[in-house]
């Protein structure tokens, strides 16, 4: 698909009080995109830092994602602007042990509020652990990544282990922390979003 | 010594607590950011005992917002 086929909100893949998901176009992938994964200030705070990343290589990562089961990766979208803001995936996951992992990224820095972030983090676990009802959600953070992994615990994952001098940032080693949340405590938290689906804006 | 409201996300948002006003929002805010938000979720819970849900944390888009918030809920900021 050539990029600019867009779903309108009301048929987005999940939808909050501040972002929607939508599925990935090319459009997506030749632009803000691809130029996320080139900025130092964003990789940096990624446990698996890429090199340079030119369009292609998103446009293929995009043609890998539509054929892959393993892997669900959404457009995080600015529902005021419809702006493409960020990346949110669940990958690696295994349907036999009903467990996957879950990213995400904000890429655009005007939108780095905290509040895009939590509801994006909030809406792929309810996703995860509700719409695909996997027992269990895992997720990945360097410890320099501080709004990151608070705003993680915060939704309920908890501290399960910790990877030691995991990623090389600024001439340091930086350990990883490693959180998990299961679907038995996921449904029974308040931060769970009431709904993922559309509502009409109020007049 | 009781710290209103203001005197919190000012020390939250390292700024003169003269200088935040209900309109403070992080789009205006240079100093709110996502680590900002998460301190100031963290301090709103922690001093009035209280657990936010998503929708009333979806909410907290400015400083009139956070002071409405705690007001739905019998608090006074």
């Amino acid at each position: 698909m050539s990029g600019g086929e867009r779903p309108p909100e009301e048929f987005a893949y999940a939808v909050g009080r501040h972002v929607y998901f939508r599925y990935l176009t090319e459009e997506d992938a030749r632009g803000d995109w691809h130029l996320w994964f080139n900025s130092p200030s964003i990789t940096q705070n990624l446990a698996a830092q890429s090199w340079v990343n030119p369009p292609e290589s998103q446009v293929a990562y995009l043609q890998g994602l539509r054929a892959s089961r393993e892997r669900l990766a959404v457009a995080v979208v600015d529902r005021a602007t419809h702006a493409h803001i960020g990346i949110g995936s669940l990958s690696k996951i295994d349907a036999l042990n009903r467990r996957a992992e879950m990213s995400l990224v904000i890429g655009s820095a005007a939108h780095r509020d905290g509040l895009h972030a939590m509801e994006s983090l909030a809406m792929l676990t309810e996703i995860g652990l509700v719409r695909l009802n996997l027992h269990k959600l895992v997720a990945t953070g360097l410890v320099i990544s501080e709004a990151g992994l608070r705003m993680t615990r915060m939704l309920g994952y908890v501290d399960a282990g910790c990877m030691h001098e995991h990623a090389f940032v600024n001439g340091c080693w930086v350990d990883c922390v490693y959180l998990e949340i299961f679907q038995r405590d996921w449904l029974a938290s308040p931060r769970r979003p009431k709904t993922l689906a559309w509502v009409p804006p109020k007049p | 010594m009781t710290v209103t409201l203001s005197e919190l996300i000012a020390e939250i948002l390292k700024v003169p607590v003269h200088s935040v006003t209900d309109d403070t929002a992080p789009g205006n805010t240079p100093g709110w950011d996502s680590l900002a938000t998460v301190n100031l979720i963290a301090a709103l819970e922690e001093r009035y005992a209280i657990q936010l849900s998503l929708d009333e944390l979806m909410e907290l888009t400015n400083v009139g917002a956070v002071r409405a918030l705690l007001t739905a809920r019998g608090i006074a900021g």
